[in-house]
């Protein structure tokens, strides 16, 4: 057997899948950007009647809705990341979740491309109050611990099972709903707001709108996203332990 | 010098995908062979006796789920099978990178290796073109050539080679020859018995995943042959 070089391979996955996307589309790469910034309108254009009083909310929106789209597109494209380079797993002795890796860092990688022109956006209407470096690498380190868990956990899920990614995709779409991305979570009742703390991505979410734009929405939710820091580890420990069995099974799943 | 060493090795796969089915397709069952350094191994049997699950389990792409698979320390395998592991949508030079990446040679080497490996290909400007647009024996030669180029002690032959033009036949079973001289290993899956007579050293036939016969390719294929008649 070979000894592959993952962070050469990973590089060039990534590059690969850039160039794929630049010439797949007539205009290229412009839908990074306008991809997400289209959902803000489609939102803004249908919930802005009910925060009406609410000058900060495209702001609100734009934070929360390129941030969720990420986080989506991210554990969305994780599900197909090993089962659509079954013709790789069955021609080179690999970790499949090299697959599942480069997928997720494109996606970082175009984030911070949005990130930057959110911040623009936010300079430019005196709407950015930065909440300084600690809180933006603390929501980083617990963030991309959490969508890196998420991500392996589908990704493996739907090598075996590969029914799953419709109900993956649904549950993201309701997960959208209830993750504070469109109302911050503050409007509903005492009851759904306590199970919504169960929800890793309402404190995600909070949390980059306080780096971003400070005060004025809410603190940072240091014990919550310390949590969901915590429960990732744990499952990403999980999937490493399990790893060594998954790498003997995902190749005979996926060529079946 | 023996290089790969077989023990009791036994192979199955999921005969479905369904998650309540339990039941289990073997393909390989206690199966012994030892693959010694500079020799040609032919492999032959019917189809879904488990030619290809063998190689695979070789090449360390499958795990035998009983049984061990010893390889030398350090060796370096590649397996060379119909449907080459290229992705379609890249083109044939950013598939000869990125196999090469997976074969364990670093971008650097890739690259000084880039014209002799287009040139044994012999594709033409094809090679700029989306690997979706060729033919099989396209793939099979670029598959072939990338493998053939990244010095491996181990070919893993699949095949491969009877999609390709009888030029590009002749010309990979002169490679092989040279191979061999230089102390290179392979081995082959073929259903073409005069290829496997002209290129091999000696010639395992599988069948029900046991080796039924092994040894000189003339005895065995000549047996074989009989069999099947």
């Amino acid at each position: 057997m070979s000894r592959v070089s993952y962070p050469s391979l990973l590089k060039y996955l990534v590059v690969a899948d850039f160039k794929s996307d630049i010439n797949r589309y007539f205009l290229g790469f412009f839908w990074w950007l306008a991809e997400p910034l289209m959902y803000v309108a489609v939102f803004y254009i249908a919930f802005s009647h009910f925060r009406s009083d609410d000058e900060q909310y495209i702001y609100f929106l734009i934070v929360g809705v390129t941030t969720w789209r990420w986080l989506a597109t991210s554990i969305n494209l994780a599900t197909n990341s090993i089962v659509t380079k079954k013709r790789i797993i069955g021609h080179f002795s690999i970790n499949p979740a090299i697959f599942t890796l480069s997928s997720l860092v494109t996606q970082i990688l175009k984030y911070l491309v949005i990130l930057v022109f959110v911040c623009a956006l936010l300079q430019l209407s005196g709407q950015l109050k930065f909440a300084g470096i600690q809180s933006l690498l603390f929501w980083i380190v617990c963030t991309l611990s959490c969508v890196l868990a998420f991500s392996l956990l589908v990704a493996f899920l739907v090598a075996y099972i590969p029914d799953l990614r419709v109900p993956i995709s649904q549950a993201l779409m309701l997960l959208m709903f209830i993750s504070g991305v469109i109302f911050p979570i503050d409007g509903v009742s005492e009851e759904l707001r306590a199970a919504l703390q169960f929800n890793p991505f309402v404190h995600i979410i909070e949390g980059v709108r306080f780096v971003l734009m400070g005060e004025s929405q809410g603190s940072l939710p240091v014990i919550e996203l310390s949590a969901v820091f915590l429960l990732s580890l744990m499952l990403l420990v999980g999937i490493a332990i399990a790893s060594s069995s998954l790498a003997t099974d995902i190749p005979k799943r996926v060529l079946l | 010098m023996k290089i790969v060493s077989i023990d009791g090795v036994s192979l199955s796969y999921p005969a479905s995908r369904s998650l309540f089915s339990r039941r289990k397709k073997a393909v390989i069952q206690d199966l012994n062979l030892n693959i010694v350094s500079g020799e040609n191994v032919g492999i032959i049997g019917r189809n879904g006796v488990g030619k290809t699950s063998l190689l695979k389990m070789i090449a360390g792409i499958l795990k035998p789920d009983a049984g061990t698979i010893w390889r030398k320390p350090e060796l370096r395998s590649t397996f060379i099978g119909v449907n080459s592991g290229f992705v379609p949508f890249m083109t044939g030079k950013e598939n000869i990178y990125l196999t090469g990446l997976l074969l364990g040679m670093n971008e650097q080497r890739v690259g000084d290796k880039l014209t002799e490996i287009i040139d044994y290909a012999d594709i033409g400007n094809a090679i700029n073109d989306q690997v979706a647009s060729y033919s099989s024996g396209m793939q099979s030669r670029l598959a072939f050539s990338i493998s053939l180029h990244s010095d491996p002690d181990l070919l893993l032959i699949d095949e491969a080679l009877g999609v390709g033009d009888r030029d590009f036949r002749k010309k990979s079973s002169e490679s092989l020859r040279t191979m061999i001289r230089e102390d290179t290993t392979a081995i082959i899956v073929s259903h073409e018995v005069e290829f496997l007579k002209r290129v091999c050293n000696q010639v395992v036939w599988i069948e029900d995943g046991h080796v039924v016969r092994q040894g000189a390719p003339s005895a065995v294929l000549e047996e074989y042959d009989m069999a099947a008649a």
